[in-house]
């Protein structure tokens, strides 16, 4: 019995600590992701990336890089997106969502390994994930932190109100490509690890539950951290040990459930704020 | 043109500004200089935002000059409406965001930076309120909110974008009391922009008129001036007086 749970232990320890190092990255960006209104953007970035890395994996030629490069270009053309007034923004994010989510099909179909590959483009190989990726991950995930939480309050600011940090001399254009560029960079060797449906979760799922609890910004970001680790250590653990499920899908239906009391936590807590008021008044 | 007093902190020579290929003000000649209350007035869409984002540096002239006297710091306002509420920010964390450029790039903050975060939150009234939630403040609170944050970032030149949009009287009254404060007392240099003539023809020491992808600049007296009102606006307007205040009253409300 011990000797059974010491091989699986083993055999768990790689998938959490990529699982882990995935949740801290997206999760922390992933507050940025919904404050700036952006969660379809990162939907649109995740297909992107997920098409560059099936490129990759087609051609066989580095996948996270092609990955990298495909959203570099993605990132490039968001301002133009941005400045576009004839139509709304989202619908050309839904025609890159579209084609990027189509390419990455074709391209996986090109694979000699395609069912293997079309697997890890979706849900990554968070179960059979390498050292080598895993060092790639922790690279990637300590420089964007790093870049993060160094320039921590000339992102909020520039994600907040950037005509008024440019109004000052900030360089907001300038740390607001560095920010696309670090989520895309995240998304690109994410995807390789845990798949595109789980890194969008990572990117939406606890950011949502923390904003609707916390009430500074600090405290959403550490939260949603948090809570990304936690889903993804439990769902990872029961998945191996107890249900037959598989461990990506498991961690993003995780990573949902604290989402409806949280909602429900802020709509009372509004409510007793709105008692309150009221009483004051009367 | 009259010139600003002092040594101008901003000089426009004959620029020209739009976007793209379409222009959309031409030949503008304008300085501001210490101690000036300028108004930029003019219809809705006759160019007010892009004038000021030229002088703010955020859009490059088409033609022509744009000298900002360095170093200069703005204290920019912008129109409330554009900040997203969203966010989970405090009042004291949305003004001691002007200390942020001020501090450098990846300095951290010092109690320095939150004494003046503070001081600037005195000055608006607004002490009691910095740890409130800064979307959870009246539309006033959040105007004087953003007043405070430009008063931190110890500007030479505070520019106001509209900031009176959507206020009711009492709130409109008191930002007015403020900026007429910052301007007489501590000769603040102040750009007010607004549709409203009637709103700075009792704070501002010059107007700039914006009509017709032109913009005149002048005295009070010179712009509102029945002649200049009728050429911006295309009504027959005179300018009133009472208890020392001036206003503007057009021809085609005197008979309701």
């Amino acid at each position: 019995m011990t000797e059974s749970f010491n091989t699986t232990w083993q055999l768990l320890q790689l998938p959490l600590v990529g699982g882990l190092i995935c949740a801290v990255v997206c999760c922390y960006l992933g507050i940025y992701v919904v404050l700036r209104r952006i969660v379809f953007v990162s939907a649109a970035l995740t297909q992107v990336g997920a098409a560059g890395v099936a490129l990759g994996l087609w051609l066989e030629l580095a996948p996270s890089i092609l990955g990298f490069a495909t959203l570099l270009l993605a990132v490039l053309v968001l301002p133009l997106i941005r400045q576009e007034r004839r139509l709304p923004g989202e619908s050309f994010l839904g025609a890159i969502y579209v084609a990027a989510s189509a390419l990455a099909l074709i391209f996986v179909a090109q694979s000699p390994a395609e069912e293997a590959h079309l697997h890890q483009i979706l849900f990554g190989e968070l179960l059979t994930v390498t050292p080598v990726l895993l060092a790639e991950m922790a690279v990637v995930a300590a420089l964007v932190l790093s870049f993060h939480i160094l320039f921590f309050k000339e992102i909020l600011l520039i994600s907040f109100d950037p005509d008024f940090g440019a109004s000052l001399g900030l360089k907001s254009q300038l740390i607001d490509l560095l920010f696309y560029l670090s989520l895309g960079l995240t998304i690109a060797v994410a995807i390789r690890v845990a798949g595109a449906l789980l890194v969008f979760s990572y990117l939406v799922l606890p950011a949502v539950t923390s904003l609707l609890i916390c009430r500074r910004i600090i405290s959403a970001l550490i939260l949603a951290v948090v809570l990304g680790m936690v889903c993804s250590g439990v769902a990872l653990y029961l998945s191996f040990y107890h249900l037959n499920l598989p461990s990506g899908p498991l961690i993003a239906a995780f990573c949902s459930v604290p989402l409806p009391f949280a909602f429900l936590w802020a709509v009372l807590r509004e409510a007793r704020a709105g008692r309150e008021a009221r009483t004051a008044l009367s | 043109m009259t010139e600003g007093s002092g040594q101008p902190f901003i000089e426009f020579q004959d620029v020209t500004l739009g976007y793209g290929s379409q222009i959309v003000l031409r030949n503008v000649n304008l300085t501001v200089g210490q101690g000036d209350f300028l108004g930029i007035v003019g219809p809705n869409g006759s160019g007010k935002t892009t004038l000021l984002k030229a002088v703010l540096g955020l859009a490059k002239p088409l033609s022509g000059t744009v000298r900002i006297r360095s170093p200069v710091r703005f204290g920019y306002v912008p129109q409330r409406e554009i900040l997203d509420e969203i966010y989970p920010l405090t009042v004291l964390d949305v003004v001691m965001m002007s200390r942020v450029p001020v501090r450098g790039l990846g300095k951290s903050l010092t109690d320095a930076d939150r004494q003046s975060a503070l001081w600037a939150l005195d000055q608006v009234g607004l002490a009691d309120l910095s740890d409130k939630l800064y979307r959870h403040l009246s539309g006033g609170q959040k105007q004087r909110t953003l007043l405070a944050r430009a008063l931190a970032a110890e500007p030479n030149v505070l520019i106001l974008d509209e900031p009176t949009n959507g206020l009711d009287l009492a709130s409109e009254g008191e930002i007015m009391a403020l900026l007429r404060d910052l301007h007489s007392r501590q000769g603040a240099t102040i750009i007010f922009v607004t549709h409203l003539l009637n709103l700075v023809l009792n704070s501002a020491t010059r107007l700039a008129l914006l009509h017709d992808g032109t913009v005149t600049v002048g005295t009070v007296h010179q712009i509102a001036s029945p002649d200049s009102l009728k050429k911006a606006y295309g009504l027959e307007a005179t300018v009133r007086e009472l208890n020392g205040y001036r206003f503007v009253v057009a021809k085609s409300d005197r008979k309701f």
